[in-house]
């Protein structure tokens, strides 16, 4: 699938324009999670004696505005990319929400995570 | 050389820095308890319940369906004055009151309130833009589904909710619902900032296919 780069916007402020398969949105309130797994090491009375953080890829959830009612949305598996100081990556999109319409403006809301390569 | 979409983006930021301070704005003005001039009389922004009176008495000036008359003028006027009371003999006496400087300026009126009016449907989310059509049915239980809500949420009692002026409703909700979503699936809507976003996205659009 294709990544479309676009612009140097810095990620981390408020709103930004993204392109996904070729479409610009509006990113809105997008925030991203810098989790891990913990595993355990522990003795023979099951007490932990050992752990180790092992870095998972960042995942994120945001909120994207439309064009217009009939602007395509997002699809499962499509790809954007991030440029600026922070947050700058390649996310995969793994959840799409229902679309959410107030007067004339259309927004949908976005989970993803950071491609692994 | 034709713009990226993100340089595009950079000449949209100065407009949408104004718009966030105008919905700022709004927010504070829809919260504050304003009265309102309108030629010799006084009129205060429409509660729930004003609202449905003139729902009810099918105010052109909410329906929008034909040309107001001197009595739509008289209606409209004493439903959203500081002083109205339920009571068809009250809403009489206003009118009987008035009835010489209605004859001569009824139409000034009628102007002045029709302004009034779309001005109130803008900061209710409506845009002239607005699509209405088949596919973006009204809700036909808006009003208990309010009640419910500001009732089971705030505790306030049906009067109190009746008298919420409209502005403030759409606040209420999108604050409710913010709170209660708790896996931030509700998205936010400003409506200055998000009509300069779509300005912004129609552009990188005609960008695109130029």
């Amino acid at each position: 699938m294709a990544i479309t780069r676009d612009g140097t916007q810095a990620f981390g402020i408020e709103d930004s324009p993204v392109t996904i398969n070729a479409v610009t949105y509006v990113m809105e309130n997008a925030s991203f999670t810098y989790g891990s797994n913990v595993p355990e090491v522990v003795d023979g009375n099951g007490e932990a004696i050992g752990r180790t953080i092992v870095p998972s890829p960042v995942e994120g959830t945001a909120t994207l505005q439309l064009a217009a009612s009939d602007t395509a949305l997002p699809a499962l598996g499509n790809e954007f990319t991030t440029s600026g100081d922070r947050n700058a990556d390649t996310y995969i999109i793994t959840e799409v929400s229902d679309t959410q319409s107030s007067g004339d403006y259309e927004k949908v809301n976005i989970s993803f995570y950071a491609k692994l390569n | 050389m034709p713009k990226s979409a993100a340089e595009l983006w950079e000449d949209y930021l100065p407009r949408l820095a104004e718009a966030k301070e105008q919905d700022r704005e709004e927010i504070t003005r829809a919260f504050l308890p304003l009265i309102i001039p309108l030629g010799r009389f006084k009129v205060v922004p429409p509660t729930i319940e004003r609202l449905l009176w003139l729902e009810e008495i099918k105010s052109p000036f909410l329906m929008g369906d034909r040309e107001p008359t001197k009595n739509d003028v008289i209606a409209f006027l004493w439903v959203c004055s500081p002083d109205f009371r339920v009571g068809f003999d009250h809403g009489r006496k206003f009118g009987r009151r008035h009835w010489l400087h209605f004859s001569l300026k009824w139409r000034w009126y009628a102007n002045e309130i029709g302004e009034f009016c779309v001005e109130l449907m803008k900061q209710l989310g409506a845009d002239t833009e607005q699509d209405v059509g088949p596919g973006k049915p009204m809700q036909y239980d808006w009003l208990p589904t309010f009640v419910d809500g500001f009732a089971s949420q705030y505790h306030w009692t049906e009067q109190d909710i009746m008298n919420i002026p409209v502005y403030r409703v759409g606040y209420y909700a999108q604050a409710m619902m913010s709170r209660l979503d708790m896996k931030g699936k509700t998205a936010k809507f400003a409506p200055r900032q998000d009509r300069v976003k779509k300005e912004y996205l129609m552009e990188v659009n005609r960008m695109k296919a130029a």
